[in-house]
């Protein structure tokens, strides 16, 4: 056990399945009535989801050694889609 | 070098590329702007609506499957000039050469026989909506949704930028190409989806089966004629005119 | 060419005819870990792919919840015929998955011959039950009737989980050939730059999951 407490990428892996774990108590109809509002728990889910998605890429797919040009690439990628995708939950193209 | 006899001269294989480049230009223009079918009509027209797209203007529509007939086999001077470029590069007997190749030539009938059909519909347009329905929509089933063949045409090209033996800035199949060729790959599994929808991203006008493989495919032939000059170029200083 | 995996295999020999990049600089794209730069990940045409398919699925994600602005009761009343308790099993199994191949990646950078195609073989077996469960997931809807056009809702679930299920299909066709590939020493750093493409294509077919399982079984 002391071997995988000091294995990165398992514990990225058991903070990934936590977050998962939350997300998924968060979302979805019995979500609403413990959260309060739908638009709360939108934001909470989605943000929850794409800060996984920065997570997976910079400790799975190995971003975090990239040249710094692809880091940031990857960042403003996911703040990009978060936006976006928020935007147009609250009806920014409706 | 010593193969330059047992393939066609970089000279030859430079024409055809410009012959695909011609071809397409011409096919784009009959397609888009005198068949006008860019952006599709919906999947989910009625027989009322899809009879007027070719009785109005019913002379331009038949020109442009007139260009269209004489264009649609643009890919193939390339799809040669590819599997030529394969083959030096192959060991032994080209396997993958001949796969692009053959699946690349058989492959085109499905952008030429499209303009056919529609050129069937637009051809009576004054006979009864419904007939001309079938018609219509058999031509962009069959222009959007057949798949078998590209994906293994591209295979080829994945396999040889991977695993060629020369400097990728010397090659007609850099790496990258070959990641440009999977991602082509991976996104023409799209394509075959539209048979299930009428309306909406998924259907044949919409953006997975048309307009994100639409796009690609322009960046792809845009990309691979590009690599193609490229690499012939280098080719072509190896060896003088005439060796 | 005879390569000490081990030892240094980040550092090519100079003899070593390294593929060239992208960059129209030519800058080479050897394997060096410890460059001031940083290390791409696979390398540098690995990330047309998957910037190219990434930015694909997030034009269908935001097609999605563009449709759902006309119809939030349809897409809510629609939801609640997914099982929750599903879509997250199929989560865990692909980020699971994906600790694998992580690993697996790592082990085959190391010149771990054993490890490495174990490791794949997990992956790949985390990718057959996700496979498998969304096979089952699909039958229960039929089962109850529904079907793609049952709703604007299930068109998009259906048309996006479909999609992306070619995508855990190619990639378990990847990690399956990973496997083979790493349980012998790979003959050239290229080869290793393809094993990363590959794991990175994984890592990806678990990120673009997560969004779709966010917007299909969470958002409200």
């Amino acid at each position: 056990m002391p071997v995988l407490l000091r294995d990165r990428l398992f514990l990225v892996w058991v903070l990934l399945v936590a977050v998962t774990l939350l997300s998924s108590q968060i979302g979805g109809s019995s979500g609403v009535a413990w959260i309060g509002s739908p638009a709360a728990v939108t934001v909470a889910v989605l943000s929850i989801a794409l800060a996984k998605v920065w997570m997976v890429m910079f400790t799975y797919m190995d971003v975090r050694g990239a040249p710094l040009a692809l880091r940031v690439l990857v960042t403003a990628w996911v703040a990009i889609v978060l936006t976006a995708l928020l935007a147009i939950y609250f009806g920014a193209l409706s | 070098m010593t193969d330059h006899g047992l393939y066609a001269s970089t000279r030859t294989q430079r024409f055809l590329v410009w012959l695909t480049i011609v071809l397409g230009v011409v096919f784009a223009i009959s397609y888009m702007g005198l068949m006008r079918f860019f952006p599709p009509p919906p999947a989910s027209l009625s027989a009322e609506e899809v009879a007027p797209l070719y009785a109005e203007h019913n002379i331009r529509f038949r020109i442009g499957v007139i260009f269209g007939l004489i264009s649609g086999g643009f890919i193939v001077p390339l799809t040669i000039v590819i599997s030529i470029q394969m083959a030096r590069l192959e060991k032994g007997v080209p396997v993958w050469a001949i796969l692009q190749g053959l699946t690349g030539v058989v492959g085109s009938v499905f952008i030429w026989c499209p303009v056919l059909i529609w050129g069937v519909a637009s051809f009576t347009a004054e006979r009864a909506p419904e007939l001309t329905l079938i018609i219509h929509e058999f031509g962009w089933l069959m222009f959007i949704t057949p798949l078998s063949l590209f994906p293994m045409q591209l295979l080829g090209i994945i396999v040889v930028a991977f695993s060629k033996d020369e400097p990728d800035s010397q090659s007609a199949f850099p790496r990258w190409l070959g990641y440009l060729t999977a991602w082509q790959l991976v996104q023409s599994f799209g394509g075959p989806i539209a048979v299930l929808f009428k309306t909406g991203i998924f259907s044949w006008a919409g953006l997975l089966p048309f307009w994100a493989p639409f796009a690609l495919f322009c960046a792809w032939m845009v990309a691979i004629c590009y690599t193609m000059l490229h690499g012939l170029r280098h080719q072509e200083r190896l060896a003088p005119a005439g060796a | 060419m005879a390569f000490a995996i081990r030892s240094g295999w980040h550092r090519p020999a100079p003899d070593v005819d390294i593929e060239r990049s992208i960059l129209p600089s030519g800058d080479s794209l050897s394997l060096r870990r410890d460059s001031p730069g940083g290390h791409i990940p696979g390398e540098a045409g690995v990330w047309i792919l998957l910037f190219g398919e990434m930015t694909f699925f997030a034009l269908l994600f935001a097609s999605f919840l563009l449709y759902r602005t006309s119809d939030v009761a349809g897409f809510t009343a629609s939801q609640a015929h997914l099982s929750k308790a599903v879509g997250l099993t199929n989560t865990l199994l692909l980020l699971t998955s994906s600790l694998f191949v992580a690993k697996a990646v790592g082990a085959a950078s190391r010149g771990d011959t054993s490890s490495a195609p174990r490791l794949f073989r997990l992956g790949l077996a985390c990718a057959i039950g996700f496979i498998l469960l969304k096979g089952f997931e699909y039958h229960e809807l039929f089962d109850r009737g529904i079907a793609i056009d049952s709703h604007v809702f299930f068109s998009f679930y259906f048309g996006l989980t479909v999609l992306h299920l070619g995508h855990v299909v190619i990639g378990s066709i990847l990690l399956g050939a990973m496997s083979v590939a790493t349980g012998k020493m790979l003959a050239k750093p290229s080869h290793l730059a393809l094993i990363e493409s590959g794991g990175c294509f994984w890592h990806m077919v678990d990120l673009l999951w997560i969004v779709i399982f966010a917007l299909l079984y969470l958002v409200e």
